[in-house]
């Protein structure tokens, strides 16, 4: 036996493996002062192991968990906050566009005269339904232009966001964390009980907002 | 001869009583005259509607809007070919013409002859606990009232086609019709061009009930506050009557306990100072203007409020010193104690406590004073601003300036020294901290410029090229940038008229479009080599990307944000310019 073949039977011992002791072994432990000493030392090791503490997470690992957890909470907020803006700014500028539509897909007609009585009345009896139908799924595919388009502008812009630069470290943060996670779980508290107060508003505007945009085209 | 004097002068007199009598039935019927296609919707909306919703003069605006150089503009940029190719711009021409087909109008019809005088929705919530009992309505007044009865009746055709049946129902001798039964009713009265629709029978009972009893030469009381709120002349408007929350409102103040019956009930006087909210958009010659009014009783309102948006309204200073063209700027004046005083009112004694403790443990000691005496000295000025890169500077990165006014305080209580003092004891910890850790090295240096002193961080591998973070205290304002030069170049213009006085418009965020757009033309190759090594693309890509955002920011020169404050009402005005005017 060689050192390379000694070696790789304390690694697989060290591995959890109960390799057999072997008279090869002990033949080139015999003669080979490193090994001897390799030998030694995992003995000590292994000896040692069950003395050892075991690990302890970290101080603040409980509060780092939950800040993260609250970070990405806010960060998903602030997300949908920052697409329904977008949204509402594109949807300002598609709906002016939608306004005066006809100009933007054939413009030069602006007024398309056509006598009313030249048309003949089709006796088709979903008409009514087709054309909730009809009316639906234009107000989805405007939905959908709006969100389309305001994605495709904000993607564009993400490309300019800086990535990787770094701030002067600030001195123990841990620490001022845990010393602001009280005022601020106040401060949230406090924040809370403004949007409780103002959920009857909220939800009386969801409600206008739904009957003007779903009951509307029905009319 | 007399007889014919007599004659002559009796004639005279009875011309003259014509004529009084013609005046004053001129006088008298003016009001009704003028009343605007808008006003006569609104002569039909109770006073006790939550949101209402007008749009005015659709056919104008969207006339003018057609014809103006930015809609040309927008035409031929590469968003408006994208949503000429989009696929869902082909549905939305699918259905027009299937509106065309059967309703037998075109889209430009509807928009000019039925839609384009005036829209109003309205809605009514339900009571407290009975939210199904809301009540919506849709008021439409036609500036041709042949074409709406038309279109009524082709409609009437479809509905009758698809099944349904219509029965015409009498309200106070005026007629109505409605399809469907229960939930799915849907009523509609028309008089002339004006037409109500509603899925709520009563909803339209009390339109006709207004129409026959109303008085036609007032102005409606909608009209009355919209005018006092500003928005009368906006395109689009939503007038929020607080009033109709407050049941709900005091129900849950008397239903809630502890803290939050404490925040409930602080937010209840609040509102109660509240006369009325309006959102609008306005579309103007150069910008399009999108805002917020909030209408209160100045003496209801509460002092910290009152302190801050009521008394003593002017424009930050910083103004001065942030050029016209920043690529981005936002400055304000905030009163601190006003502010710390609002927020307490929200916060229950045990939690202004915790507060007091936390600031006193984190500032507080960092300071070395009791902070109710340090914040009456903080702002009231405060502002951010980003520069592009000065000509000849090789960075690729605008220049950032932080500033906030500090007081300096009295002999006792030095405040702009504290801070200044606190802030270098942090900036060596930092060094500290980050040596200790790192093979590189930070280092805090000082830097003195005309009887200034900049401190600033330097190390080439943490920051990148041309970034040196750097405070100063400078014109009595504590100043934090992107480098030191950033603080040497900083100046003030000279002082207008306006400066320092309240003015009617208040600048608080610009963001300017244009110069952004000079700045990534001037640095297009270093930024693309910048995102193609932060994105891992090839340079290439990366200048298309850059080109392809650069073309989103032709159409736009400038987004800013305004307030206004008076004794009564407090704005906010969102106003987007574009390259090119919104008319002709």
């Amino acid at each position: 036996m060689n050192c390379l073949e000694f070696h790789n039977l304390v690694h697989r011992r060290l591995d959890g493996d109960k390799p057999p002791q072997s008279a090869d072994a002990a033949a080139h432990l015999a003669q080979c002062p490193q090994c001897r000493a390799l030998q030694s030392a995992v003995s000590r090791l292994e000896n040692a192991i069950p003395f050892l503490r075991p690990p302890q997470p970290p101080r603040y690992l409980g509060k780092q968990i939950v800040a993260k957890v609250l970070a990405r909470r806010r960060q998903m907020v602030q997300q949908r906050i920052r697409r329904w803006v977008s949204v509402a700014v594109a949807a300002v500028v598609l709906i002016a566009a939608f306004a005066g539509y006809s100009g933007v897909f054939h413009r030069p007609q602006r007024v398309v005269e056509k006598s009313i009585a030249t048309h003949p009345r089709s006796a088709d009896e979903t008409q009514s339904a087709s054309l909730q139908k009809n009316l639906d799924e234009a107000g989805s595919a405007l939905a959908n232009l709006f969100s389309r388009t305001t994605e495709g502008a904000l993607e564009q812009g993400r490309v300019l966001l800086p990535g990787a630069v770094s701030l002067p470290p600030l001195p123990d943060a841990l620490a001022m964390r845990s010393t602001l996670s009280p005022p601020v779980e106040t401060l949230r508290m406090a924040g809370h009980g403004v949007s409780t107060g103002l959920e009857p508003i909220a939800s009386s505007a969801r409600r206008a907002v739904n009957w003007f945009l779903q009951d509307i085209p029905g009319l | 001869m007399v007889r014919c004097d007599l004659f002559q002068s009796s004639v005279r007199s009875l011309n003259r009583i014509l004529f009084a009598t013609f005046l004053v039935a001129v006088f008298r019927a003016g009001p009704a005259l003028a009343l605007s296609p808008r006003d006569e919707l609104l002569r039909l909306v109770a006073d006790d509607v939550g949101f209402c919703f007008v749009v005015q003069d659709l056919r104008g605006y969207a006339e003018s809007f057609l014809d103006s150089p930015f809609f040309d503009q927008l035409n031929a940029s590469p968003i408006g070919l994208a949503v000429r190719a989009a696929p869902e711009t082909r549905k939305l021409m699918e259905t027009a013409e299937f509106i065309q087909n059967k309703l037998q109008t075109d889209w430009v019809r509807l928009r000019n002859d039925i839609l384009g005088d005036a829209v109003v929705l309205a809605f009514w919530p339900g009571p407290a606990g009975k939210p199904d009992s809301e009540q919506g309505l849709a008021l439409i007044r036609a500036a041709d009232a042949q074409a709406l009865a038309t279109m009524i009746h082709r409609f009437q055709d479809i509905q009758q086609q698809g099944g349904a049946t219509a029965a015409r129902r009498k309200h106070n001798a005026a007629e109505y019709t409605c399809w469907g039964e229960g939930k799915h009713t849907l009523c509609y009265y028309r008089n002339g061009p004006i037409l109500a629709v509603s899925h709520n029978e009563s909803a339209l009972h009390r339109v006709i009930d207004l129409d026959l009893q109303s008085s036609t030469k007032e102005e409606p009381r909608l009209a009355t506050q919209m005018k006092r709120l500003g928005v009368d002349k906006s395109l689009a408007a939503l007038v929020v009557n607080p009033r109709v929350f407050d049941p709900e409102m005091e129900h849950k103040v008397a239903q809630a306990r502890g803290p939050e019956g404490y925040v409930l009930k602080t937010l209840l006087t609040y509102w109660k100072a509240l006369n009325a909210i309006a959102v609008f958009g306005r579309l103007q010659k150069t910008d399009l203007e999108l805002g917020m009014v909030i209408q209160a009783d100045a003496e209801r309102l509460p002092g910290p409020l009152r302190k801050m948006f009521v008394k003593d309204v002017q424009a930050s200073d910083l103004w001065r010193y942030f050029p016209d063209n920043a690529l981005f700027a936002v400055a304000g004046r905030v009163d601190s104690p006003a502010l710390a005083e609002f927020l307490s009112g929200f916060i229950p004694e045990e939690g202004r406590k915790v507060i007091r403790e936390a600031v006193d443990r984190a500032a507080g000691a960092a300071f070395d004073k009791d902070m109710e005496k340090v914040l009456p000295c903080i702002g009231p000025d405060w502002g951010i601003c980003a520069l592009g890169p000065p000509p000849g500077d090789t960075g690729v990165f605008p220049q950032l300036i932080a500033a906030l006014r500090i007081l300096p305080g009295d002999k006792n209580n030095p405040v702009d020294q504290i801070v200044l003092s606190a802030l270098n004891a942090f900036g060596m910890v930092a060094v500290y901290t980050y040596n200790s850790g790192h093979p590189d090295q930070l280092s805090f240096k000082t830097l003195d410029h005309e009887n200034v002193k900049i401190k600033y961080f330097t190390n080439e591998k943490l920051f990148p090229r041309g970034i040196e973070p750097a405070f100063a205290w400078k014109d009595g304002f504590l100043i934090v940038a992107s480098s030191p030069a950033v603080i040497q170049s900083l100046r003030a213009s000279p002082a207008t008229a306006d400066s320092g006085r309240s003015i009617v418009e208040i600048p608080v965020m610009r963001l300017s479009i244009r110069d952004w757009r000079n700045y990534l033309k001037d640095r297009a190759d270093s930024l693309a080599a910048f995102i193609a090594e932060k994105d891992q693309l090839p340079k290439d890509e990366a200048l298309r990307r850059l080109t392809d955002f650069l073309a989103g920011l032709e159409l736009f020169d400038r987004v800013e944000i305004s307030q206004r404050s008076s004794p009564e009402h407090f704005t906010m005005m969102l106003r987007l310019r574009p390259a090119k005017p919104l008319q002709k």
